[in-house]
């Protein structure tokens, strides 16, 4: 039987597919992309699917392919952010292996990206609570994460195991709502400030003064 | 007729029926229609006073918002010196709380996508929350040492904690919360001993009685 020409034969199957997940992934991003500012700055509720498409530029229809409607955009964007902070979290605490140096430094990391990406944060901190139940729930589990993360400083810390039981709801209670008002406060913010008074509320009480002193002047290039 | 507002508002049938309205059904999917029918007035009566949802909404938020800081002013003012002032407030914050709780979820849950003029409003009970908190300040033995926003941090403790109760997320009782509350509360200004003292006193009677 004769063969079919190399240039007349159809693409893989599978090529075919893969590269339309990428096209389809491709074009979500960048929904996403224009869709976090939309949400960060209007508010969940106030935003209407037709913002999303103005932003977006794309038609009802596409809209409708990329995402099941405006709340799973909004979880989209939310995922989107959540993992873009992660690691830059888990870059800047890189090369330490302690609790205290890992703690330091990712408080500092998550300031910075809260001020470098206003909107971006805005978006995980404030308009995650009206974001619909699976929204709320990931942020009351990002709360619970950070919980745990403290707690663990509490066994890793002797002296911290004097702190009065709830020390580390109430810091992380405290911490995302400081952070909160800072980002629906438009008045501009100093990282250094913010950071001092961060890790003085939050750090100092677990590892103690000296140790956070030290922690500071060995950390003080980074 | 004059305009509803304030406690005139708060004590009217329509205030009860647009708590129990947005309470139950959300804000969203909460109507005018509902709250006339609920509150037993007609909807020409209602306009006579708000132009919509969104206004009454607001109105009754900023109702509550007014006669809870009276309460909490009071007690406070009346207190004595900072800390006993400031947990004399947080008794009566939590009396508030258990006296209306149908209240404290519209004001914490479920007016939360009610846009924002009603964030704003909740943000300066907050602040102003924040502020009898950093009066701290004026007793610290040192007071340039202590955060600028310790006051903000401490109280976001409370209001976090409050909107998870609301919602169902964190178990637990509101009196049990509060000699920790106070406990992060004092300790940026007065220090690890004065804030343990918190953690050891003892509750009013009549909070007590609620502890489960």
């Amino acid at each position: 039987m004769a063969r079919l020409p190399e240039h007349l034969k159809s693409a893989p199957t599978g090529r075919e597919q893969v590269s339309r997940e990428v096209m389809h992934e491709h074009q979500r991003d960048r929904v996403v992309a224009r869709a976090i500012p939309i949400f960060a700055k209007r508010g969940y509720n106030a935003t209407t699917i037709d913002d999303l498409l103005a932003a977006g530029k794309v038609g009802v229809g596409n809209f409708y392919d990329l995402f099941e409607g405006k709340e799973d955009c909004f979880l989209v964007a939310y995922e989107r952010v959540m993992s873009q902070a992660r690691e830059e979290l888990e870059q800047a605490a890189a090369d330490r292996d302690d609790w205290a140096g890992r703690t330091y430094l990712g408080l500092r990391a998550l300031i910075d990206f809260g001020l470098a990406h206003p909107l971006e944060a805005r978006l995980v901190l404030v308009e995650a609570q009206s974001g619909g139940d699976v929204a709320l729930s990931r942020y009351n589990g990002l709360l619970d994460e950070a919980l745990t993360w403290l707690r663990r400083g509490r066994e890793e810390n002797g002296g911290a195991r004097a702190l009065p039981p709830g020390f580390e709801r109430a810091s992380v209670s405290g911490l995302a709502f400081y952070l909160q008002q800072c980002l629906l406060e438009p008045s501009a913010h100093e990282a250094e400030e913010l950071f001092g008074e961060v890790v003085g509320m939050i750090l100092e009480p677990i590892i103690g003064a000296t140790p956070l002193t030290r922690l500071r002047g060995s950390l003080a290039a980074v | 007729m004059t305009r509803l507002e304030g406690d005139a508002l708060l004590a009217h049938p329509l205030a009860r029926a647009v708590i129990e309205v947005v309470n139950e059904r959300g804000y969203e999917l909460a109507e005018v229609t509902a709250f006339v029918a609920r509150a037993s007035i007609s909807e020409a009566e209602f306009y006579r006073s708000f132009a919509g949802k969104a206004e009454v909404v607001l109105g009754v938020l900023e109702a509550m918002i007014a006669e809870f800081r009276r309460r909490v002013d009071a007690a406070y003012r009346s207190g004595g010196a900072w800390p006993d002032s400031l947990r004399a407030a947080a008794h009566e914050t939590a009396r508030w709380l258990l006296e209306h709780p149908e209240r404290a979820r519209f004001a914490m849950v479920s007016t939360v996508p009610a846009g924002d003029m009603a964030r704003a409003r909740r943000e300066g009970l907050f602040l102003w929350g924040a502020s009898l908190i950093d009066e701290g300040r004026s007793v610290a033995t040192d007071p340039d040492a202590v955060p600028a926003r310790a006051g903000v941090i401490a109280i976001g403790a409370l209001v976090e904690d409050l909107r998870r109760h609301q919602e169902g997320s964190l178990s637990g009782d509101i009196p049990a919360a509060l000699p920790r509350l106070m406990y992060a509360s004092v300790r940026p200004y007065l220090g690890e001993a004065a804030a343990r003292r918190e953690l050891e006193m003892p509750l009013p009677a009549d909070l007590r009685r609620h502890r489960r």
